[in-house]
Order: structure tokens, then C-alpha cells, then sequence
């Protein structure tokens, strides 16, 4: 079963991810903060983890950067949401080794198609 | 013989002639020569003051440069451009302080003066280049800003100009070095606001549009349809309250946003706002002690205050989720009244409390995550109460709650700038102040609370005229407003005459607001102003706060002919008394007087 982990400090955004992605075959996991994200990445080693940037403590792109670095970890695709849209994040993203972005606010019939083929992959 | 004498004679008188001649020819190049001298000490002079004022200006400046002639050589450097890069050893090789010019023996090539400078700087070997193809060049301008890591952090902008004089006499090139690094900061921070602004009105709204596309394209459960649109609903509220919070403080920040400053209590103002929180804390106390009698009145928008307590109010509850007591303190010192909000949470970490009242900071823990809010409320407080030329403090220790404070200066009277009001009141009012409406019409007592509803003052109304006698020895009254016509035996002149003759009422002011025209002048003097009705509310209050301000003006109501308007004034005048200014209303010449302290006992 493919596993995927949403990681977004804003409750409704998690809620609104975790429920798009629903009617799909997976399981899903969720948190809150970059830390937890790491330990259920090496725990759970999901196929996707879909990332926000901002958020206190660690950002998106840390978290990134860790999970890519590790060689256990790196197989597994990042998909990050960016709100700010602007080509420097967009560059930014590319820098920081992530997969694929999506910026926000996001159709979640588009997050969905996006899912369903970054997991046929 | 004598031929011969005669002819020497002759001769030596020639000479002589010749020789006083040259003298005198020599006398007047001399004058000549030294006309010159002194033209030519005043040119020096003149040209050395030049010299030293062009040499001034260039190195006060404040950006470094350096000129390089037609050859391409290096032939002046200013004290800038050493101070800017002062670290380089090549420094050692440059004339002394003050002189002009580089010294002809001084041997370094351009390049090798160009390679020095660009040391520490990212991007140096392009700069280079580009620098050295300018060397022969004789029209390009360039300029570039360039990051510098070593050995110091800081941006620097070089600029190059070829070097013409208006004859355009071809003088070869300027470099101009200056420090941009603050303009750089200035430029990252708006980056970092758009950036922020970005992230926080799409986050809102990634719900909004997400959420609302799931009721539309799925079926849903009652309870999931429910949890939707409640968030839906809440996370436009957010939004809505972050734009308008935004643009409060940017329209404050850049100088746009109008204040309606008054004399307001700050006391009924942290009053209002403590009965708004009353009951929304769980397990909060709020507490004020108005037990400050005579606290003079503040100069401020009231609106504004009201905002700034709210913030104080919402952020004590929020942030002492454990509940406790919340205490608001108003005090005097210094010339400054000073209002603090204390609360007993989570309390503020020392490094933070100066980011505190950054735009969109919220401080980021587990404790404070779900707190939420906008980030905005204590940025706009900030504003506020520097707006009215106060200042907004933290005294906090994390772990133990905080204390918010402001301070805003006390004034005696009503600064210069603002429009509309026309008399300059000079004495501080104390709060709390009553006022007794004397009027039998009660249509009338209404409309006179609701015009005077923002001065402040504490109104009571009465019907008769014998009330009011009664009411005014039981109360401190700061101020009567009588109509002429009440219900009881006494009219309203009675009610004046008694109140005059009481020594503990005699000087409150009053004010007769009837629908007859003055007829009676003997009484003038008693009252502080006589209102015809029906007025106008602008003229109630203009009144009011008059009477309120202990106004040395004197009104005189006196219903004449306009034709013996003259005579009255030249009686007034061999009185001694003197007209400010006078106005008709209907048929009673109304005349202000310049009245002296004392003048009427």
C-alpha cells in the first residue's frame, strides 16, 4: 500500500490534503512539525511526502534537504507546497533537491491527478 | 671757452631731463609691476581658497573617488575612498592628508589597483574585466552593485563616468565607490514583507477555494459539509481581518492614516473596553482599579485607544491560556499618563522582545502554535501611540506573564494642527465631570445627550426648575444647560438668580437654550452663553466646551435695532470693555468680549 505523509502546521491545510487525497488507496500519515516528519519518514519510509515550507522550527526545505541527504531516505519523492509563487521560490525549491511543487492555493482536484501520477512512477 | 661750458651745461640738462625721465618711466613700471604682484597674491589667494573648497567638498562627500587620466593612470584618490577601503596596503604608498594629488613617484599599475579593491568581493574577476576595457573607453557609464564578504560584510556600488569638463575638454574617468549596504537591508526587508503578506493571504485562502471545491465535486457527509463551511466561513474572517489590519498599518506607517484627536478620559475609555472582555476569558479575571480621582484628560483619537486596549486585552487572554488575573493600571508621571495591561502567562523571552512588535511576528512554540492570530496587532499599537507621540513597552519574564505598557505625554492644550476647532483651551479638565440638563421637552434632553455624547461628561436632566436647585447643592456640577420655559413655578431666569446667589454654585457656567431671543440684558452677565433654538449641534458643543475650558470670554445677548449696533459698541468701549467679535442671529446682536480676568465678580 502506498504510504504518504502530509506535513503542514496549519490544521485546516493538513484537513483539506488529508481528505483530498482520501478517496485514493493510501494510507496516510500527518503532522504538524518538521521534526516529527523526519522520525515518521525513517519510521513509516513513505512513497511521498508532501511538505509546506513555512512553518516554525524546521521549514519545509530543511526537511527537505535532510530526508534527500540521507541516503536511506532519499528515494523518497518530495512534493512541496509553496505559497509565496514567485520565481525565486520556485528556484529555491529546485535548490533545495525537492521533486516536485505545487503552489498554494491549489486545486485539490489538481493535487490529486499530481499524487496519483508522481505514485505510478 | 664758454661755448664749450654752455654746451656741457646743455648737455648734463639733457642728461638730466633723460635721466628724470627714465626715472619717472621706471616709477611707473614699478607701480605697474606691483599692481601686478598684488593681482597676481589675490589670484593665488583666490585659486589656493578654490583649491582647498573644491577639495573639501570632494572629500565630505561621503563616496569614495578616483580619478584616472586619459593614460589610464591613477591620479587622484580621495579620503573617502581610503576610508572605504582603508584595510588595503597599498595605502601606505598615498600622499599624506590633504594634498590633492597622488605623489608622481607612487608605482602601481591600474590593474594592480583595481585587483586590491575588488579583493573579498563576489564576482571580482567580471568586475575586472569590465573595469579594465573602461580604461580607453570614452563614453560608457557603468555601474554595479557588489556584495563584499571579505574582510568586511556590506555592499558597495561602483559607479564609472568618463570625465568631461563643459568645454568638453576630454579630463579620461571617474570611479565613484559608496556603501549601499543599508539601501540593500531596506530593499530585503520589503522583499520579506511581500513574501510574508504573500504566504499569509494565500494560506487563508488554499482553504477557502480547496474546501470549496470538495463540497462541489464530491458528495459529502452532513457532519463533513458542516466542518467545511465552518472553516470556510472562519479562515474569509481571517482573511478579511488580515487585510484590513494590513492596510491599517501601512496606511499608518506611511503617514495617511487621520487621527480625530480630543480630550478624552482614558479612565472611561479602559472602562468600556474591560466591560467588552468581561466573560470572554475562561478562567480570566480582568481587574481595574479606577481609584485615580483627577486624572487629567488625554489628547487622543478615542477610536484609536479603544483599538490599542482591545489588542492589550485579546493578547493578555490569549496568551495565558491557564487563566488568571488580568490587571489594567492608569497612572500619571513625568508628564506622561501611562496605562498597563499585566497579565500572568506565558511571559516573553528577552531576545524577542524587540521583534515583538514586527509586522506578522507571532513567537513560535508548541505552547503558542494554535494561538493563532494575525501577527498584525501589536505592529498597529505601535503606530498608534507613536502617533500620538507615545511609546509602547514590554516588561516580561518568560515564564512568569508580561506586562504591556504605553505612555502618551499629558498636554495643556490643543496642539496647533488640527482643524475645526477655533478656540485654544488652556486649562486641563478633570474627568468625571457632571453636567445638569434643565428641560421639561424630553425630545430635547435626548438630542442635547446624544450631540454631547462624545465630551466625556456625565449628564443628568431635570424637569423643573426646582429639581434642579435641588440636584445642584447635592452634586458637583461642572456646567448647566437651562431652558427658559420648565415645568414647576420657576422659570429659567429663577433658576439662574438662584444658583448666582448660592456661593457654592455662583461660578458654574450656564447655558439657556431656548426658543425665545434674549430679552433680558441685565442677566447677560450671569450666563456663559445664550442658544436660540433650534441650533445647530457644532454650536452646542463649541458652547460646551467653552464653559467646560473656563473661557475668559464674555458673551453679550442684546436684542436691538442694527442701527444702534454703533452706539452700543462706543458704550461698551467708554467702559472699558472691548468687542472680540460680534454676530446677528435674528434681531439679538450676540457680542464677545475681551474680558480680563476678574473684570466681572
Amino acid at each position: 500500500m502506498n504510504k504518504i505523509l502530509v506535513v503542514d502546521d496549519e490544521r485546516a491545510l493538513r484537513l483539506l490534503v488529508v481528505d483530498t487525497l482520501e478517496i485514493g488507496d493510501y494510507e496516510i500519515f500527518e503532522t504538524d512539525n518538521g521534526i516529527d516528519a523526519l522520525e515518521i519518514a525513517k519510521n513509516k519510509k513513505p512513497n511521498l511526502i508532501i511538505l509546506d515550507v513555512m512553518m516554525p522550527g524546521m521549514t519545509g526545505y530543511e526537511v527537505c534537504e535532510h530526508i534527500k541527504t540521507n541516503p536511506d531516505l532519499a528515494h523518497i519523492k518530495i512534493l512541496i507546497l509553496t505559497a509565496k509563487g514567485q520565481q525565486a521560490d520556485r528556484k529555491a525549491a529546485k535548490y533545495a533537491l525537492a521533486d516536485y511543487y505545487l503552489s498554494k492555493p491549489f486545486s485539490p482536484m489538481e493535487l490529486l491527478l499530481m499524487v496519483e501520477k508522481i505514485i505510478e512512477d | 671757452m664758454e661755448n664749450e661750458i654752455i654746451k656741457a651745461k646743455k648737455q648734463l640738462e639733457e642728461a638730466n631731463r633723460r635721466l628724470q625721465k627714465k626715472q619717472h618711466s621706471l616709477k611707473e613700471q614699478n607701480a605697474i609691476i606691483e599692481k601686478l604682484n598684488v593681482r597676481l597674491k589675490n589670484e593665488n589667494k583666490r585659486s589656493q581658497q578654490q583649491k582647498e573648497t573644491l577639495q573639501a567638498i570632494v572629500d565630505s562627500i561621503g563616496a569614495g573617488i578616483v580619478m584616472m587620466d586619459l593614460k589610464g593612470e591613477i591620479i587622484f584618490i580621495n579620503e573617502a575612498w581610503r576610508d572605504l577601503f582603508g584595510y588595503l596596503y597599498f595605502n601606505k604608498g598615498y600622499n599624506s592628508k590633504g594634498n590633492f594629488y597622488i605623489d608622481d613617484n607612487i608605482d602601481f599599475s591600474t590593474e594592480f589597483f583595481f585587483r586590491e579593491m575588488l579583493t573579498g568581493m563576489e564576482n571580482k574577476d567580471k568586475i575586472f574585466n569590465k573595469l579594465i576595457s573602461l580604461i580607453h573607453d570614452r563614453d560608457s557609464k557603468y555601474s554595479v552593485d557588489i556584495e563584499q564578504l571579505s574582510p568586511v560584510r556590506r555592499f558597495i556600488n561602483l559607479y564609472s563616468n568618463p570625465c568631461m569638463s563643459h568645454a568638453g575638454r576630454d579630463f579620461g574617468r571617474v570611479f565613484i565607490a559608496r556603501d549601499i549596504s543599508h539601501q540593500k537591508e531596506v530593499d530585503r526587508l520589503k522583499l520579506e514583507l511581500v513574501s510574508t503578506v504573500s504566504h499569509e493571504l494565500r494560506t487563508p485562502m488554499s482553504s477557502i477555494l480547496g474546501f470549496s471545491e470538495l463540497i462541489l465535486t464530491r458528495k459529502l457527509s452532513k457532519d463533513r459539509y458542516k466542518e467545511y463551511v465552518e472553516i470556510i466561513n472562519s479562515e474569509a474572517r481571517r482573511l478579511t481581518s488580515l487585510i484590513n489590519n494590513f492596510l491599517d498599518i501601512q496606511r499608518m506607517e506611511s503617514g495617511q492614516q487621520v487621527f480625530n484627536k480630543q480630550f478624552n478620559s482614558m479612565s472611561q475609555i479602559i472602562e468600556e473596553v474591560v466591560r467588552l472582555f468581561e466573560g470572554t476569558g475562561d478562567n480570566h479575571l480582568i481587574i481595574y482599579n479606577n481609584s485615580k480621582k483627577n486624572m487629567p484628560q488625554i489628547y487622543c483619537d478615542r477610536d484609536k485607544m479603544l483599538q490599542v486596549l482591545s489588542n492589550l486585552l485579546s493578547n493578555a487572554i490569549k496568551y495565558s491560556p491557564d487563566g488568571g488575573e488580568i490587571k489594567v493600571d492608569l497612572t500619571a508621571e513625568n508628564g506622561y499618563a501611562k496605562v498597563s495591561v499585566t497579565d500572568q502567562g506565558l511571559g516573553i523571552p528577552e531576545y524577542i522582545k524587540d521583534k515583538i512588535f514586527t509586522k506578522f511576528y507571532r513567537i513560535d512554540n508548541d505552547k503558542r502554535r494554535d494561538i493563532g492570530g494575525t501577527g498584525l496587532g501589536l505592529a498597529i499599537c505601535k503606530e498608534i501611540i507613536k502617533a500620538h507621540g507615545g511609546k509602547l513597552g514590554i516588561d516580561s519574564t518568560y515564564g512568569q506573564g508580561s506586562t504591556f505598557y504605553f505612555r502618551i505625554p499629558l498636554l495643556d492644550s490643543i496642539p496647533g494642527d488640527i482643524e475645526g476647532i477655533e478656540e485654544i483651551c488652556t486649562s486641563s479638565v478633570t474627568n468625571n465631570g457632571q453636567l445638569l440638563i434643565v428641560e421639561d421637552d424630553m425630545t430635547m434632553v435626548k438630542l442635547i445627550k446624544e450631540i454631547l455624547k462624545n465630551e466625556c461628561i456625565e449628564m443628568h436632566s431635570v424637569g423643573s426648575g426646582e429639581e434642579a436647585i435641588k440636584l445642584a447643592t447635592e452634586h458637583d456640577y461642572r456646567l448647566f444647560i437651562l431652558d427658559i420655559v420648565l415645568k414647576g413655578r420657576l422659570n429659567g431666569w429663577d433658576v439662574v438668580k438662584e444658583l448666582k446667589n448660592n456661593p457654592s454654585t455662583a461660578d458654574i457656567p450656564i447655558i439657556i437654550s431656548s426658543i425665545y431671543e434674549n430679552k433680558n440684558d441685565s442677566s447677560c452677565t450671569d450666563i456663559s452663553d445664550y442658544l436660540v433654538k433650534p441650533f445647530k449641534p457644532e454650536q452646542l458643543i463649541k458652547v460646551v466646551k467653552k464653559a467646560l475650558e473656563g473661557t475668559l470670554d464674555s458673551k453679550m445677548a442684546v436684542n436691538i435695532d442694527k442701527e444702534l449696533e454703533e452706539e452700543i459698541l462706543l458704550l461698551l468701549k467708554n467702559k472699558g470693555m472691548s468687542a472680540k467679535s460680534i454676530e446677528h442671529s435674528g434681531d439679538t446682536l450676540i457680542i464677545t468680549l475681551d474680558r480680563e480676568e476678574g473684570f466681572f465678580e
